[in-house]
């Protein structure tokens, strides 16, 4: 603590108290021999703010005088470093020469024109620590005012950032490296995104280099744009510089980088980094060492733990990515020798197949037609035919397994996974048997008790069932076979038993051997030994196990067991989720078909005894077939021409020609075609718009599932393979004829939802406001599946969701959610939290998933609801809900449907609130623009504006008056084309020329002429209008002059009306600038009314002018004696009667003082002393119209009350305000007004001297007794009717 | 318009009486300042306030007789068709102070 000292003032010895070693120090220094002078004789000014800055926490520094000495406290201490304490009152570019370029010239602009600056995060070269130091501050420096109001020092308030600066901008780097290096599969890229990365931060990296070890040698691979020939050159050195640092792992410290980069200091002008920072580039723990980075230490910076280890976190990311870029090439060059194994693989057997399947297709398929037609045949033809029949088959079968076979061995069968309900599956496999076992008589019983979805490949699990059955019943020549399906513990079990002739427990392992055939008696020897190996593959492909109990003659069981996968909980529109059921399969009627040989010998049993291939010809549809194989082609026109017409064409080429004539509601083509093949036929037809829509069915001897892909990706309906059976290709043909018929039908309903989005983008740009939006989706809807609700979510500031509902909603519901916290639990506001879509069929699962939901909280009678996340640009808008009668199952088109609904949605509520902010923006500037002149005594003046109802945003219309001098005042009104801020803009431009070219004009003439000179040069004020008066009430007159204005209005004091003509001329900036424009002069006796005004106020539409003035002169004689302030509000208030106007309007009325003998105007300053006089200039006039003498003086008391008000309250006693007061006299009763600038404060709890009692005076007094107050100010108007005067 | 607004005359009467003559305007301008004097005057003793020659008082005049009848016993003394008789109606001041028509009798003992 110091003790008091002599002639230091309390204030400051109390600061200096607090103020820790610079308190000392400032009390100590020696002022008396420095040019701020002794600190007893410091101004008050200087002393507490010195005080004030000790006693602060906040680091302050402090600048005096034209020398800017400074003064600092403790908090500051850090920013100057070791310039402490030397800098305690030295001058301040002394002190901070290194920066001065920067503040000096913001310090000396604050002392010339005490506008104080503001600046953030501001980057200076500081030197604190004898080198020059990157650092940040942010600070303002803020003029100190001496006693004269010059400013005589500069104030400084300075937070320093640079940690935070830094830090950002480090993590910045690091990010970006962890993002761009994750992606990089080769070692080039990786070098390439982290030098791009590093080289967006010169400044902590000021110079890096990659030099990556190659074999024995070591190469620059990658390094800071413009720096690879000054770098590499280093590169064989780089290895004995790590060797001479710690050693691997560790980091090397480089000192002299010129020396060891020769040329650096050239390239680098901004500060040449000293040190270098070697670090070893490794993909981790026990990784090989990849190469070194090295980095450039900047000469700005401290090698601190901070930078040291952002170096190294750089060279740690970069090492990790090329050790990732290398793993990854490794195995892709792994993969990619896989994958051309299984391609020859496949290619073999696709090509063996090829051959076999076409002519297997013309043997069996006739045969089977043969045999379909009963009565055409002997037995003895028949039988062999048959037999011919069933070994084509046979041997069909023993091709698709064997391919089969061959692909799962290869491991190209990737299982296709999908979730199924397993029991309905396995039953539709099963009841395809049960004919087959009915007929054998051994019982088929099943026992599916699986609940869990089942996650199989649907193909591959259908091939597993059925060749245990088939199995099974090969083997079970009598008794029952049972198969059961149920989960067991984490898998699904399918087992099927028989109670057949059994398997040796020797044979257990090689029954699922390849080609191995059980011994023992079966129905059949025939079959390729392939069945359970296949089975075995199938159940391992989808990651399962199967075993075998038996013993000889009694029977067995296989057990497929496979896991239980969890089914995948993300969203799915549930139109995707339900695949298309289990249909019965091609391979599940051949493998009954084979059953059905052992069991009946050959009879061929229909499995759709109802379908008759000729009753079923369908109505005109067209089939073309195309195939270059003649028989071919006859056997397919054979078989589809009992139901359907049919072209044909020998290739591709005839097909594109004939396609567009013949018009064929689908095509079959072969892909095997020379020239135009297949495939080069269907991309033709999906090139033009005209046929694209035209089904195709590709035929092709190349079979497997990558076949049926391709074909499919190519756009192809349907892929059939060959074999075929007639049967077959029919079934796939009505059934590809029917789903384009349900597409077409499809694409009307995408035509009428695109149709809904047009009107509902229409009916959207019509709403006014975001509450109306609800309503208008609900309306859009109703031609499209009507919703029953609809309500929009919108999140504001504060985060709060706004909640607007349409629809059966209830006012308690709406008054409930109309506001809710984002965080509540409900639909809308988690949906618009996670951004993540709710589809709910049902909303009676609603409350499971809501828990806090109360059951009102959801609305009558909603069962389906969908509720979309909004959003514009990534930021979380809020959410739309949309509720229907009816449980919903939306398919993807609808859904998509409803996105683009949200979508333009949330675009109009982004356009409104745009709208809205403009309109803000514009209401503001408006407000700036239409203040009412604070100041004047020679005129009472009142000014209104009302902005156009049908155009949005502020209009064109403004005003002003202002005091010339004590005589005078101007008085002004324009009107700008258009509309909105840039009117505005022009229009607060002109008012402003024309208020300083009138100060300085001789009259209005030159004003005006100076604002048209002016307006010459402003884009958008060409035909602007304007009118502009002067006042004089010494001379009593005025003088006006109008650009393109309508007529301003005089009244005399005794209530003549007279539209001031004379002053007519062109509007501004057009014709000629030269050209005089034409004055105009009329008396303007004390009391006197001038009404100036915008055309919105007279014109209307298909109305002519003259109505408008004619109307407007009749409206004024009627009024003219009311108070300004009530005149112009009556007459604007009549102006929106007469029509809604199309233009915003301004009114300004503008009153001389003096008496006259129906008015009475004067005003005032704010200031008692004014009481005494106001009262004896109303009594006088009051007087003259021989008012008896106690109404006199009960008016007089109740203005006094109302100007004392205004005074007090209205304008506290400010006597640079104007307080006026305009009285009239009109049918034996008076009316006063008293105006001020201020708010109404009735009764206000200070005003002790006052006590309440005005107002029950004023009360009392008058009859009438109305306050009017709007942000313009206050007015009280009294109104008195008169026992007797000369009026009444 | 310099000369004073109101004018103020007291006299000291026998049995703690402060008879005060108030004559011109009151308002706001000179209200406060009148006030402190008369309480000055007045010292706690009976305050006669004749209030005849007076022409215009207003509310901060009010406020004034109010906060000298917290002090003193006040009494008033008001031309019956005055504004002012009028003025101190409206607001009931009349039930907080006795209001004479003419000088009470203890007073105008003397008064000639």
């Amino acid at each position: 603590m110091l003790g008091p000292m002599p002639g230091v003032p309390d204030d400051l010895a109390a600061a200096a108290a607090l103020g820790g070693e610079m308190g000392s120090r400032i009390l100590e220094f020696d002022w008396a021999g420095h040019p701020l002078g002794a600190i007893e004789a410091w101004p008050d000014w200087m002393r507490v703010t010195v005080a004030e800055m000790l006693a602060s926490r906040f680091p302050i520094v402090l600048w005096f005088g034209d020398e800017l000495f400074l003064m600092y406290n403790d908090a500051y201490l850090s920013a100057l470093g070791e310039k402490h304490p030397a800098a305690l009152g030295t001058p301040g570019r002394l002190i901070w020469s290194e920066i001065w370029d920067v503040i000096g010239p913001m310090l000396l602009g604050v002392m010339e024109t005490g506008v104080a600056t503001w600046s953030a995060d501001q980057r200076l070269a500081l030197i604190r620590r004898r080198f020059a130091e990157e650092a940040f501050f942010t600070f303002t420096y803020s003029p100190m005012f001496d006693q004269s109001g010059a400013v005589g020092g500069i104030f400084c308030a300075v937070h320093e950032t640079t940690e935070k600066v830094q830090g950002e901008r480090r993590l910045g780097t690091l990010s970006a490296l962890a993002s761009r290096l994750v992606e990089r599969n080769d070692s080039d890229a990786v070098m390439e995104a982290a030098s791009e990365v590093c080289g967006s931060n010169l400044a902590d990296l000021p110079f890096v280099g990659f030099y990556l070890a190659e074999g024995d040698s070591v190469l620059l691979r990658a390094c800071t744009d413009g720096l690879r020939d000054v770098l590499a050159p280093a590169a064989p050195s780089v290895r004995t510089w790590a060797d001479e640092g710690a050693g691997a792992g560790g980091s090397v410290l480089l000192e002299d980088c010129r020396a060891r980069f020769p040329g650096l200091a050239e390239r680098l002008v901004d500060g040449v980094p000293e040190q270098a920072l070697l670090m070893s580039l490794i993909g981790g723990p026990g990784s090989e060492l990849a190469g070194w980075m090295v980095a450039g230490v900047s000469p700005l910076l401290m090698l601190d733990d901070g930078y040291r280890s952002f170096l190294e976190m750089v060279a740690g990311h970069v090492g990790r990515g090329l050790a990732t870029a290398r793993l990854q090439q490794l195995e892709s060059a792994r993969w990619d020798a896989l994958v051309e194994l299984d391609r020859a693989k496949s290619q073999f057997f696709s090509n063996v197949s090829h051959e076999f399947r076409t002519p297997l297709t013309l043997i069996a398929s006739p045969l089977e037609d043969v045999l379909s037609e009963p009565d055409e045949l002997s037995q003895t033809q028949r039988e062999r035919l048959t037999i011919a029949r069933l070994n084509a088959m046979r041997m069909s079968r023993l091709v698709n397994n064997l391919l089969d076979f061959a692909r799962l061995e290869a491991g190209g069968a990737e299982p296709d996974l999908e979730s199924v309900d397993g029991a309905a599956l396995t039953a539709d496999l099963i009841s395809m048997f049960r004919s087959a076992f009915e007929k054998a008589g051994v019982g088929l019983e099943a026992e599916l008790s699986l609940s869990a979805p089942l996650v199989v490949d649907v193909g591959m699990w259908e091939r597993i069932v059925l060749n245990l059955l088939s199995n099974a019943l090969k083997y079970t020549l009598e008794g029952t076979v049972r198969v059961e399906l149920g989960a067991e513990g984490e898998s699904v079990q399918l087992s099927v038993s028989d109670t057949g002739v059994g398997i040796p427990a020797d044979q257990h392992d090689l029954i699922f051997t390849r080609f191995h055939r059980a011994p023992g008696v079966g129905r059949s020897i025939e079959g390729t030994g392939i069945g359970l190996a296949m089975v075995r593959e199938l159940v391992n492909a989808l990651g399962g196990q199967i075993s075998v109990r038996s013993a000889l003659g009694a029977g067995a069981t296989f057990v497929v067991s496979i896991p239980l996968r969890s089914e995948d909980g993300s969203f799915l529109p549930a139109a995707e989720r339900r695949r298309p059921g289990p249909a019965p399969s091609d391979v599940g009627t051949m493998f009954v078909d084979e059953a059905m040989q052992w069991i009946s010998g050959g009879e061929r049993i229909s499995h759709d005894p109802g379908e008759d291939l000729a009753s079923r010809r369908t109505e005109g549809q067209r089939v073309l077939i195309v195939d270059d194989n003649a028989d071919m082609r006859n056997y397919l026109e054979r078989v589809l021409s009992s139901s359907w017409l049919i072209d044909t064409a020998t290739s591709g080429a005839e097909a594109l020609e004939r396609v567009a004539d013949v018009r064929p509601d689908l095509i079959l083509s072969d892909v095997m075609m020379p020239g135009v093949d297949g495939f080069s036929l269907l991309e033709r037809l999906r090139d033009d718009p005209d046929l694209r829509e035209i089904p195709v069915i590709l035929l092709s001897a190349r079979a497997g599932a990558e076949a049926a892909l391709e074909g499919i990706e190519a756009g192809a309906e349907d892929y059939i393979v060959k074999p075929f059976t007639s049967r077959d290709l029919t079934r796939r043909v009505r059934a590809r004829l029917a789903a384009s018929q349900e597409r077409s039908s499809r694409v009307v309903a995408d035509e009428r939802r695109r149709g809904a989005l047009v009107a509902l983008s229409k009916a959207l740009a019509r709403a006014a406001a975001p509450e109306e939006l609800a309503t208008v989706v609900l309306d859009a809807l109703a031609d499209i599946g009507p919703a029953l609700i609809v309500v929009l979510g919108r999140l504001e500031a504060q985060d709060v969701l706004h909640l607007d509902f349409a629809g059966p909603v209830g006012a308690s519901m709406r008054a409930r959610w109309r506001q809710v916290k984002p965080d509540t639990d409900s639909p809308l506001s988690r949906v618009a939290r996670t951004q993540v879509p709710l589809l709910l069929d049902d909303s009676r699962q609603l409350r499971t998933m809501f828990p806090t939901l109360r059951a009102e909280d959801v609305v009558e009678g909603l069962r389906g609801l969908a509720v979309l996340p909004l959003s514009i640009d990534g930021r979380a808008e809020g959410a739309l809900a949309i509720g229907w009668r009816e449980p919903v199952d939306l398919e993807p088109a609808e859904v998509e449907f409803l996105e683009e609904v949200a979508e333009l949605v949330v675009r109009t509520c982004e356009r409104m609130r745009v709208v809205e902010v403009e309109r803000t923006l514009a209401e503001k500037l408006q407000d700036e623009l239409l203040a009412v002149p604070a100041r004047c005594l020679s005129a009472v003046i009142a000014a209104r504006y009302s902005s156009s109802s049908t155009l949005p945003g502020v209009g064109g219309d403004w005003y002003d008056a202002f005091e010339l001098d004590s005589d005078r005042v101007g008085v002004a009104v324009g009107d700008v084309v258009g509309h909105g801020i840039e009117s505005a803009a022009v229009m607060s431009q002109l008012r402003s020329v024309l208020t300083a070219a009138a100060m300085q004009a001789d009259g209005p003439v030159e004003a005006i002429e100076a604002l048209d000179r002016f307006a010459r040069h402003v884009p958008g004020a060409t035909m602007a209008t304007a009118a502009y008066a002067v006042i004089d009430t010494a001379k009593e007159t005025i003088e006006y002059c109008c650009a393109g204005h309508p007529p301003p209005m005089f009244v005399s004091p005794r209530g003549k009306l007279e539209y001031l003509q004379d002053c007519r001329g062109l509007p501004l900036a057009i014709g000629q600038a030269a050209r005089p424009r034409p004055a105009g002069r009329h008396a303007f006796p004390p009391g006197s009314l001038l009404l100036l005004y915008t055309d919105g106020l007279i014109e209307r539409r298909r109305r002519s002018l003259d109505v408008g003035l004619d109307r407007l002169h009749a409206e004024i004689a009627a009024s003219w004696n009311l108070p300004a302030r009530a005149l112009t509000s009556r007459l604007l208030r009549l102006a929106h009667q007469d029509g809604e106007p199309d233009d915003d309007m301004v009114i300004i009325a503008a009153r001389s003082t003096g008496r006259a003998e129906l008015v009475y105007a004067q005003t005032f300053p704010a200031d008692t002393k004014a009481l005494a006089g106001m009262r004896a200039h109303l009594r006088t006039w009051l007087d003259s119209h021989s008012v008896q003498p106690e109404e006199r003086d009960e008016i007089v008391l109740a203005v006094d009350e109302a100007v004392t008000n205004a005074c007090e309250h209205g304008s506290d006693f400010d006597a640079r305000k104007v307080v006026t007061l305009e009285a009239t006299l009109t049918n034996g009763s008076l009316l006063a007004c008293v105006s001020d600038s201020g708010q109404w404060r009735a009764n206000a709890p200070d005003s002790a001297a006052t006590g309440g009692y005005g107002h029950r005076l004023m009360e009392a007094l008058v009859d009438s007794f109305e306050i009017h107050s709007d942000r313009y100010g206050t007015s009280v108007t009294l109104g008195k009717s008169l026992k007797a005067s000369v009026f009444s | 318009m310099n000369a004073p607004l109101h004018q103020l005359e007291v006299q000291e009467r026998p049995g703690d009486i402060v008879l005060a003559r108030l004559g011109g305007e009151i308002d706001r301008s000179n209200a406060p300042e009148l006030c402190e004097r008369l309480l000055q005057a007045a010292r706690g003793r009976l305050l006669l306030l004749d209030l005849t020659d007076l022409e215009h008082l207003d509310s901060s005049g009010m406020g004034m007789l109010h906060a000298l009848s917290e002090h003193s016993r006040l009494e008033l003394i008001v031309s019956p068709t005055s504004i002012v008789a009028r003025a101190i109606a409206i607001v009931e001041f009349d039930q907080l102070a006795p209001v004479h028509q003419t000088p009470p009798e203890h007073v105008s003992d003397g008064l000639g």
